[in-house]
């Protein structure tokens, strides 16, 4: 079998690599710089500014097969963020370059929120919500693994712990890597990361 | 079905720690990754030669010195992690040369634990040299000659120990003047004559233990 899409981010060192790409959707000023931390790997800052928003991913060059694709990830809502109460981080796979529009998958971290939990959003629009797992919200690093088994059935696990299979509202077109975070006050979020790997299947 | 390498690297169940490995292959240094700072011009680029990765040079010039680390980003513990390089010396005299984790700007300054050459100073063997901010130790007995063919440099620092192995085979300990911090990995030449030297270095892991 030929060698199929595949990569892995270290977050080792000084900067996020200029492959990545941000796409500040409010606010401005956000950075993604290594942490000077043991595992600290890297944090990104969402900006300042009402409504705050950034979104780092490839620039919407969708290398991941929605119906065959794996995205492991080892991310937190960084410690550093303010404590205000909609502090949001998330980590997935998207078609867009903001959480704004469909075929879209991912994890959320939200101070709002009690547990973990992720969305779905399916080729059309943002049909679901977030759904919420048993794992609570907190500043730790979770391991979270999103498995694409076929176009109508997604496993969704945090920390090795399978929270859902899912077979409706699904992606229907080709992804890429993201990680945003933003706050809907004027204060910053910040998202914590030390590993990501994505790879068709 | 496609493995992860995720699942390769670590035990079922666990999150993974800091790891990153560096090819020093393209046509140029990530300096998105690696801070340089050279010291009286010194240099660094891709070789453009057969399993020449990155060359690292002084000039011709007393103390000139070139040095990549992750500028102060230290995500390494001093107590459990692992340094593989894969390089060569262009020399063995006339300067040292040295790569491991470190806490400060340039080697000798701050903590850490390098495999370290330099005959005319410590001796014809690649030193294990450890720092604990107000000491330093070259392990020098047991340690493979110097030379300049390409190694394996592999540096290991637990609670209570450090090691260098060379090549897999031999290895060295010291238990004295262990790093007291968390370090960042460093790359480094200097020459203490007028002499050009080169460093080539084509591969580097480390991670958290």
């Amino acid at each position: 079998m030929a060698y199929k899409q595949h990569f892995i981010e270290w977050f080792s060192g000084k900067q996020i690599p200029s492959y990545w790409y941000l796409s500040q959707v409010g606010g401005s000023g956000s950075t993604f710089v290594g942490k000077d931390e043991v595992d600290g790997g890297m944090v990104m800052i969402s900006g300042t500014g009402a409504n705050n928003n950034s979104w780092w991913g490839f620039n919407a060059k969708n290398q991941y097969a929605h119906d065959g694709f794996v995205q492991i990830a080892v991310w937190r809502l960084d410690p550093t963020s303010n404590g205000h109460t909609y502090n949001n981080a998330q980590c997935g796979m998207s078609a867009q370059t903001n959480d704004t529009g469909a075929n879209s998958v991912g994890w959320t971290i939200r101070k709002t929120q009690t547990y973990i939990d992720f969305r779905t959003k399916n080729g059309s629009s943002a049909t679901d919500g977030f759904i919420n797992t048993t794992t609570p919200v907190d500043n730790n690093f979770h391991h979270t693994k999103i498995q694409a088994n076929s176009a109508s059935s997604y496993d969704f696990s945090v920390d090795n712990v399978l929270s859902a299979n899912r077979t409706t509202n699904l992606p229907q077109g080709a992804m890429s890597p993201f990680v945003k975070c933003d706050d809907s006050g004027q204060v910053p979020s910040a998202l914590g990361i030390r590993y990501m790997e994505c790879y068709n299947t | 079905m496609t493995d992860s390498i995720y699942d390769q690297l670590n035990a079922y169940g666990t999150v993974a720690k800091q790891r990153f490995v560096e090819n020093f292959s393209g046509n140029v240094l990530d300096t998105d990754r690696w801070d340089f700072s050279p010291i009286l011009s010194g240099t660094q680029a891709m070789a453009d030669e057969v399993d020449g990765g990155l060359l690292m040079s002084t000039t011709a010039t007393n103390s000139s010195e070139s040095y990549i680390d992750f500028a102060d980003k230290k995500q390494f513990s001093n107590t459990g992690s692992v340094m593989i390089a894969v390089m060569k010396h262009g020399s063995t005299t006339g300067g040292e040369s040295y790569t491991g984790l470190q806490s400060g700007y340039k080697q000798g300054n701050g903590q850490g634990a390098w495999s370290y050459v330099n005959d005319g100073w410590k001796g014809s063997v690649f030193n294990f040299q450890t720092a604990d901010g107000s000491s330093n130790t070259w392990i020098q007995t047991g340690c493979v000659a110097s030379d300049t063919n390409c190694h394996t440099h592999k540096i290991e620092l637990t609670s209570s120990a450090g090691s260098l192995q060379i090549d897999g085979t031999t290895t060295v300990t010291s238990t004295t003047t262990l790093p007291q911090t968390r370090l960042q990995p460093s790359v480094g030449i200097n020459t203490t004559t007028s002499t050009n030297r080169t460093l080539n270095i084509r591969y580097m892991e480390c991670y958290n233990t």
